[in-house]
């Protein structure tokens, strides 16, 4: 085959691929529209939920600095404070509706930053058996008295300082004052750790979200390069063209094309959320979407029926995910499916889309990842070559 | 035109215990039409995939000359040209960039076909733009040929390419595969049709894994102990 051929195929082969892309997005956009739906509705299961820790408060005299104390804990805080009754707390303490209880005295508010009165400002109940949570709201509460130690300085500073000092309802102001009074949020960065991997749930659900539409499109339209694949590889032959260029002429433009729509994808995120662009990040998106189409693009090669191919790679998708724990944490699933997961290709570039979203790429994950896009790259090669040859005997 | 020639010899084909030929035998030259007529499965497809070097033979010689000079079949390919039963088009690609995917040769002379060519005579440059996707069956079919012959074979094997066209469709391109061979070039065409056989001037009958030469005559005398 002369060069100047090769270089006409691979031009016919780049308009082909430009062609395809109005049915590719439109495929991107359907399984988007799917997955979105199903990732808000796992979100919403189980993203709110995991993420904070369920308390119960006692308080009847509940005063206007109490709610503003609250509204700030609800925003900063990994903790949601519900109001109970003292029976029915406890009741919800039993039932592990609530990881504890704090029982708020009524006493003088001077009784707090008073050491010699014998008065409990707040009394803590947890429930023994749950250590990880006790130890945990444990730490938040020692947290919670310092703020509340600082509050009632004040409260205590205000009035003695301008005892006619009213305040008829909770407002705006209030809201940043505590804000500035209980500072934390000045003084340190909240960085929080899922069991998932090192990323917020939110960058983790949209990264499994990412993942699914990536494996779930790809997976139908690599449909359209399988018409009549039988005849395309005889009459390729016919023209000199090589395994390898044929091999390449197949499925690097669909590669190419699906991994340039990820990190489009993934850059306008990246500059709507951060006004800028985080280029790990996009080099990480690129080797993730590989290493999914890699995996696609193996089944296709081991199942040469079209149809069937696409349903083994949407359930081998969907299989590959439960696995990794994107569909379901973990935490939620038996131990051995967690020690699975090492093994399973899926799980590498999922959390490396969820690492892009969150700007913090893990190079292990993707040297992982990179692994597994060459083993299955060369699997999907050996197989193509094998396939190809068994294809001309079998017609 | 250069003599051309294709010899084969002693063709042994299985795949594992089901055999196709035993020592088979066929000979054709520069001119022949050739109809290749048999039973479904009896090896019409394989005997083409061997020809065309797409299937490797177990057993057997294949010789392909030009002028006395044999040609290696590995490097047949630059002399032979295959149309398949199923069209192997790009159907999103328009006629032209279809024939520039296959066109080997220098695109100026490609164009001149076009104009003045057998691809004018298949009748396929007022579509040379058109999608494939957009195009009908017979129209498709045409433009399969014509990337078969845009790089002018020696060899031009047929594989059922006249199955499900109307009859307009299917006189023309029988018409233009008489004259292709006229030219001094081998033409081998599977087919079940009647009037594809009347068009050629060779028929072989494939049965009992042997291929035979039959005197011309219709597809009801061929089988006639068939019925």
């Amino acid at each position: 085959m002369s060069k100047s051929y090769k270089s006409q195929f691979y031009r016919i082969i780049f308009k082909k691929s430009m062609r395809d892309i109005p049915r590719i997005l439109g495929v991107i956009l359907i399984v988007a529209i799917l997955c979105a739906t199903l990732v808000l509705g796992v979100v919403a299961i189980f993203g709110e939920d995991v993420a904070k820790i369920n308390a119960a408060y006692v308080f009847e005299d509940e005063d206007d600095w109490f709610s503003v104390g609250l509204k700030y804990m609800a925003k900063g805080a990994n903790v949601n404070l519900r109001k109970y009754d003292k029976d029915d707390a406890i009741d919800a303490l039993y039932d592990k509706e609530v990881a504890a209880v704090l029982i708020i005295n009524d006493g003088d508010e001077s009784d707090s930053i008073n050491p010699s009165l014998p008065v409990d400002s707040v009394k803590v109940m947890y429930y023994d058996s749950d250590q990880f949570i006790t130890s945990m709201f444990g730490t938040i509460v020692n947290a919670g008295v310092s703020d509340y130690l600082v509050l009632n300085a004040t409260r205590k500073a205000i009035k003695v300082t301008d005892p006619d000092y009213s305040r008829p309802d909770v407002n705006d102001m209030e809201d940043v004052l505590m804000d500035y009074l209980i500072g934390r949020n000045h003084c340190y960065k909240r960085v929080v750790f899922y069991d998932s991997g090192d990323i917020p749930i939110k960058h983790y659900y949209l990264g499994n979200g990412m993942a699914l539409i990536i494996l779930l499109s790809a997976s139908v339209a690599m449909g359209f390069t399988k018409n009549d694949e039988k005849n395309f590889v005889k009459t390729a032959k016919r023209t000199g063209i090589s395994k390898f260029d044929l091999f390449m002429a197949k499925y690097a433009p669909f590669m190419g094309l699906f991994s340039i729509i990820a990190v489009i994808g993934m850059a306008v995120f990246q500059y709507i959320s951060w006004d800028e662009l985080y280029v790990e990040g996009l080099l990480a998106t690129f080797i993730a979407t590989l290493v999914l189409l890699s995996l696609v693009i193996l089944i296709h090669e081991i199942v040469p029926d079209k149809t069937v191919s696409t349903l083994c790679c949407i359930f081998a998708s969907i299989i590959g995910m439960f696995l990794s724990g994107n569909i379901i944490p973990h935490s939620f699933l038996p131990d051995v499916i967690a020690q699975i997961s090492d093994f399973v290709i899926t799980k590498y570039p999922t959390r490396m889309y969820g690492q892009s979203f969150f700007g913090q790429i893990n190079y292990a994950t993707m040297g992982y990842a990179a692994i597994g896009l060459v083993i299955t790259f060369g699997l999907t090669f050996l197989v193509s070559f094998v396939r190809g040859k068994m294809s001309y005997e079998n017609s | 035109m250069s003599n051309i020639s294709l010899d084969i010899n002693g063709l042994y084909k299985a795949y594992k215990k089901n055999i196709i030929f035993t020592d088979a035998n066929m000979s054709v030259k520069g001119g022949d039409c050739i109809a290749l007529v048999g039973e479904n499965g009896c090896g019409k497809s394989t005997l083409i995939n061997i020809i065309a070097n797409i299937i490797k033979l177990d057993k057997g010689t294949i010789t392909f000359k030009i002028d006395d000079e044999e040609i290696p079949m590995n490097k047949a390919w630059e002399y032979v040209s295959y149309v398949p039963q199923h069209n192997s088009l790009i159907d999103t690609l328009s006629a032209y960039d279809n024939l520039l995917f296959w066109y080997q040769g220098d695109r100026k002379k490609l164009n001149q076909d076009i104009k003045e060519g057998f691809i004018k005579e298949l009748g396929i440059d007022q579509y040379i733009n058109k999608r494939v996707n957009r195009m009908s069956g017979g129209m498709q079919k045409r433009v399969s040929i014509a990337c078969a012959l845009a790089n002018n074979p020696r060899i031009l094997l047929l594989d059922e390419a006249n199955a499900s066209l109307d009859i307009v469709c299917k006189l023309q391109i029988q018409k233009m595969l008489q004259k292709y061979a006229a030219m001094g070039n081998i033409v081998i065409h599977s087919t079940h049709e009647e009037g594809d056989i009347g068009v050629c001037n060779k028929i072989f009958y494939i049965a009992d894994q042997k291929i035979t030469e039959v005197p011309m005559t219709s597809l009801k005398d061929i089988f006639k102990d068939k019925l």
